[in-house]
């Protein structure tokens, strides 16, 4: 006995040992939400550097847009240095959005690649939550890496609004949270347009048909010139609800392509750039 | 607080074991045969997709070459909302060991795979009804966790003892979804989706 618990208890400190070198070679489990401090708050982080640098009223505003960009690393990593590229040589981007569908499983590692590539873009970037990164627990890895799943923003006089709009990953009627739509188009003075941003857009099978009225009627009422939205995997511009209000599908990212989005005054306009 | 927990996880093995090595004393030749459930390893292991801290009861079949441990589990929340669970069925094949001396024995190549159960209301095994049939393709309820790996070990005192042997391992691991994303990109590595583990074996 003896021999055996001194054997032990030397095999307990090595193992002890490689656990707290605290290597990320060690995966617990695949659905661990475990993240270093860099991959963590990151929209929070991401909003304070676009709202820093003072934009005028009236200022354009310009940004790039992708969505599902999921298991398409290759492609995102190439996407990466074409928005770069973009910016620095034919016009500047000041941010970009990822519209959802980061990831495909809804793993942390998924994040983690993902951020990995994002990380490399020139300007701040800004996740919003996807159905796929919805599943098992990755929301509590959005939520840990990004920070809520609606949220608004405010840039010199325009207005975001980003939405959990994935409704089939709850059972309860949750998503999307009207009432928080509502209250972020409140203050209707203090922006002279506003866009919507969410993965699954109003008109589709997977939104939950019971709130499509109410949130085509918010976007009718309140000064949105781009309602922009993925999940449906090719690009499209469509007026859906016959009110003259555009919606904006961009395609996934193994069409190669991204979306630029230029915000002056009161109006918007946007073009597809392949690359 | 986390070295804590862990210690006492330790410690609690530790004493399961004292206390298993008391019963091994009734255990005396001439008594009557163990009954088949009666596991034939115990195996404590971290890492490799399937737990912080993994332990369970282990079974050798055919001429000892192929294994089957039952191992519970278990990973903290991080910064989830709750801890996780699982139960992992382990296989694994060691298709030769070298003699490396009187004491030592040293298994070169291991290969094998776990099936792991998670428990929690975040997994399915079945979508619920609310999704079109056949939305996700796969169940977040079961993951594939292959591995190879090699293993050492060292024979602790005589034949009648409870604890037999003692067997250290290492494994690099990984799991079927990272499997399918490392598959359709060039810039995943193989490094990218591999997980070591370690562990330890007891032949009772």
């Amino acid at each position: 006995m003896p021999t055996c618990f001194r054997s032990l208890t030397k095999l307990s400190l090595v193992l002890s040992c490689f656990l707290f070198t605290g290597c990320e070679q060690f995966d617990f489990n695949p659905y661990d939400v475990r993240l270093q401090l860099e991959e963590q708050d990151l929209n929070k982080k991401n909003l304070e550097k676009i709202t820093a640098p003072p934009i005028h009223p009236g200022d354009t505003l310009r940004f790039a847009v992708i969505s599902d960009t999921q298991r398409f690393y290759d492609e995102l990593e190439a996407c990466v240095t074409a928005i770069n590229k973009h910016s620095a040589q034919i016009e500047k981007i000041d941010f970009v959005i990822n519209n959802g569908d980061l990831t495909d499983y809804g793993l942390a590692e998924e994040f983690k690649w993902s951020y990995a590539r994002t990380k490399k873009f020139n300007m701040p970037y800004l996740a919003v939550i996807g159905n796929h990164d919805c599943v098992a627990k990755g929301q509590q890895v959005y939520e840990a890496m990004f920070g809520p799943t609606d949220f608004t923003m405010q840039v010199a006089r325009y207005r975001f609004i980003f939405l959990n709009t994935n409704s089939l990953e709850y059972a309860q009627p949750l998503v999307p949270d009207i009432n928080f739509m509502r209250g972020a188009f409140g203050d209707t003075a203090a922006y002279d347009q506003a866009f919507v941003i969410s993965h699954v857009p109003p008109f589709d099978a997977e939104f939950d048909r019971n709130k499509t009225a109410a949130f085509a009627a918010l976007i009718r009422q309140n000064k949105v010139s781009l309602a922009i939205h993925g999940h449906q995997h090719s690009f499209r511009f469509t007026r859906p609800f016959k009110d003259g209000q555009g919606y904006l599908i961009t395609g996934d990212l193994q069409e190669r392509a991204f979306y630029v989005v230029t915000a002056i005054g009161k109006k918007a306009s946007f073009k597809k750039i392949d690359f | 607080m986390r070295l804590a927990g862990l210690s006492s996880w330790f410690c609690v093995i530790a004493l399961f074991l004292y206390a298993s090595n008391g019963l091994a004393q009734v255990n005396t030749p001439g008594t009557a045969p163990l009954k088949w459930y009666y596991p034939n390893q115990v195996v404590l292991q971290t890492g490799g997709n399937i737990g912080l801290l993994t332990i369970g009861p282990g079974y050798r079949l055919g001429k000892g070459k192929t294994m089957i441990d039952v191992l519970y589990g278990f990973s903290p929340k991080f910064k989830s909302e709750s801890a996780n669970h699982l139960l992992t069925g382990k296989f694994t094949y060691s298709p030769f060991a070298i003699k490396l001396s009187k004491r030592y024995l040293a298994e070169p190549l291991r290969i094998g795979t776990g099936l792991s159960y998670h428990f929690g209301k975040a997994y399915y095994t079945i979508w619920p009804d609310r999704y079109p049939k056949g939305y996700y393709w796969w169940t977040t309820t079961f993951r594939l966790t292959p591995f190879i790996g090699s293993a050492i070990s060292t024979r602790i005192g005589s034949e009648d003892k409870f604890i037999k042997s003692m067997t250290l391992y290492g494994e690099l691991g990984t799991h079927d979804l990272s499997i399918l994303s490392w598959a359709v990109n060039k810039n995943i590595s193989l490094w990218d989706i591999t997980s070591i583990a370690v562990g330890v074996r007891l032949s009772l």
